[in-house]
């Protein structure tokens, strides 16, 4: 099944989404940037409070929340195009869920937390978990242009290299939050000894990562399960991955799921983290980056931007912790704290290494 | 909230802040955009159709996704979202001249 079946008119319609975004990430951004700067503040509350006057930041703000929705359910949306052909997508999922079944394992009993179900995350209606259109829909709007516009899919490889360095003999391998699985592809590909599970809490996009990895002869397992609570041995794994997960669960959640890695995680094991954390540009960095969590229905990029993630890790049970702005590339102005000139979602890649058990008593 | 689209909520004014004091601005701003849209698609197709005249399916699929087509997507799709936004940007390109109506 091609990736992404959408007709010339739906591929046109979403061409103007993208220029919608493009006056969204450059004049509109500038405009309200400037605005911001003169409102000479440094608390973010403030400088909403001024900046909401000026034309640039309404226009900004309006196609941040709208430009999404014309994305997902405009005349040609993406979600609109995947919810005509939904009995179809859904053959083809249960289908191919039947091919190598050992591979899938999905947990019907499993209940989804709050956060899941009750977001409407990206604004996408019901989220990504109810049914094969949301999980198509999903993947290729994911796949498709972020609203930066930078292709989400380079990174993968520099996801994988750094797991690679982190845990170059890993043998048991979890990629937590896979959705459809191309973050646990990338990761099969350079560990092809291993086994890599991609883990996710949703059952539909586990059976859309089921049937690309058939495509792609890489034979990944996929098992439904929440990072929160996992159903690994304790110390049995090597390494544990995610990619854009923790930005979508509440700070106590995360900090469930980073006790669960560890304990999960072998003495010395690897953990990684590929998400938005590090928000350069100082306050007016960090106003843009709430507006866009409430904008777009992503109200924990504003949470776990926030968290002292260093400090949870080494509650956790970590050590040998390391985050830096890994995509994209940073200019140096944007490395010593300035904002960049197009509006752009920093990915921060952190990576830490469990600490033994024993001598945790003694940090 | 988490319901599909059947059952979503009112226009959430506060959060695009063009709606915030106008909530029939929000509304009407999006329904500019959604012609628009409708504009970008008619274009696209009129554009393909351009290069396929007289052909069959098989030559309008390539037409689609030939090069050039594909870079006429691409340079269109800044300068047409560019030209919307210019009016609300920068509403007025010439000086109020009222004031000379005043010349005795």
């Amino acid at each position: 099944m091609k990736e992404a079946p959408l007709s010339f008119e739906a591929s046109a319609f979403q061409c103007f989404v993208r220029g919608l975004r493009g006056v969204w990430r450059d004049e509109a951004y500038r405009g309200s940037v400037e605005a911001a700067r003169r409102a000479g503040s440094d608390e973010p509350a403030e400088i909403e409070r001024k900046a909401r006057e000026s034309a640039a930041y309404q226009l900004y703000s309006w196609l941040e929340r709208h430009s999404q929705q014309f994305k997902y359910y405009g005349r040609y949306g993406i979600v609109r195009w995947m919810e005509e052909r939904k009995d179809e997508l859904a053959k083809v999922l249960e289908e191919s869920s039947k091919r190598h079944p050992e591979l899938l394992q999905l947990n019907p009993a499993l209940e989804l937390p709050e956060y899941v179900r009750a977001v409407d995350t990206h604004q996408h209606g019901g989220g990504i978990w109810g049914d094969a259109a949301d999980a198509f829909a999903y993947e290729t709007s994911s796949s498709a242009y972020s609203f930066s516009l930078f292709n989400p899919r380079t990174p993968m490889e520099l996801y994988a290299a750094t797991a690679r360095k982190l845990a170059p003999q890993a043998k048991a391998i979890l990629d937590l939050g896979c959705t459809s699985g191309g973050s646990t592809r990338a990761l099969a590909r350079v560990f092809p000894g291993a086994r890599v599970i991609g883990v996710d809490v949703c059952a539909p996009p586990l059976k859309l990562a089921h049937l690309r990895s058939l495509e792609q002869g890489v034979l990944t397992h996929f098992r439904q399960g929440n990072a929160e609570k996992l159903a690994d041995a304790d110390a049995s794994v090597d390494l544990v991955a995610s990619h854009w997960l923790y930005h979508e669960m509440p700070p106590a959640a995360v900090r469930r799921s980073l006790i669960e890695a560890r304990r999960v995680l072998k003495n010395g094991g690897g953990f990684m983290a590929y998400d938005m954390y590090l928000v350069p540009g100082g306050a007016i960095g960090r106003w843009l980056q709430a507006g866009y969590a409430a904008r777009n229905n992503e109200p924990f990029a504003h949470t776990y931007a926030g968290m002292d993630m260093e400090k949870e890790l080494r509650a956790a049970g970590f050590t040998d912790i390391e985050m830096k702005i890994a995509h994209p590339e940073p200019s140096p102005e944007v490395q010593a704290g300035e904002l960049p000139p197009h509006r752009t979602h920093y990915m921060t890649m952190i990576t830490a290494k469990a600490l033994p058990i024993a001598a945790r008593g003694a940090t | 909230m988490g319901e599909k689209a059947a059952s979503r909520p009112d226009l959430v004014a506060e959060l695009g802040k063009l709606g915030e004091r106008d909530p029939e601005a929000a509304r009407l701003m999006g329904m500019v955009i959604a012609l628009a849209g409708e504009v970008f698609v008619l274009k696209a197709q009129v554009e393909r159709l351009t290069r396929a005249v007289g052909v069959d399916a098989e030559r309008l699929a390539a037409a689609a996704a030939n090069e050039g087509m594909t870079k006429w997507l691409e340079a269109e799709e800044a300068a047409f979202a560019r030209s919307l936004a210019a009016p609300y940007l920068e509403p007025d390109v010439s000086v109020n001249a009222t004031r000379w109506m005043r010349e005795k």
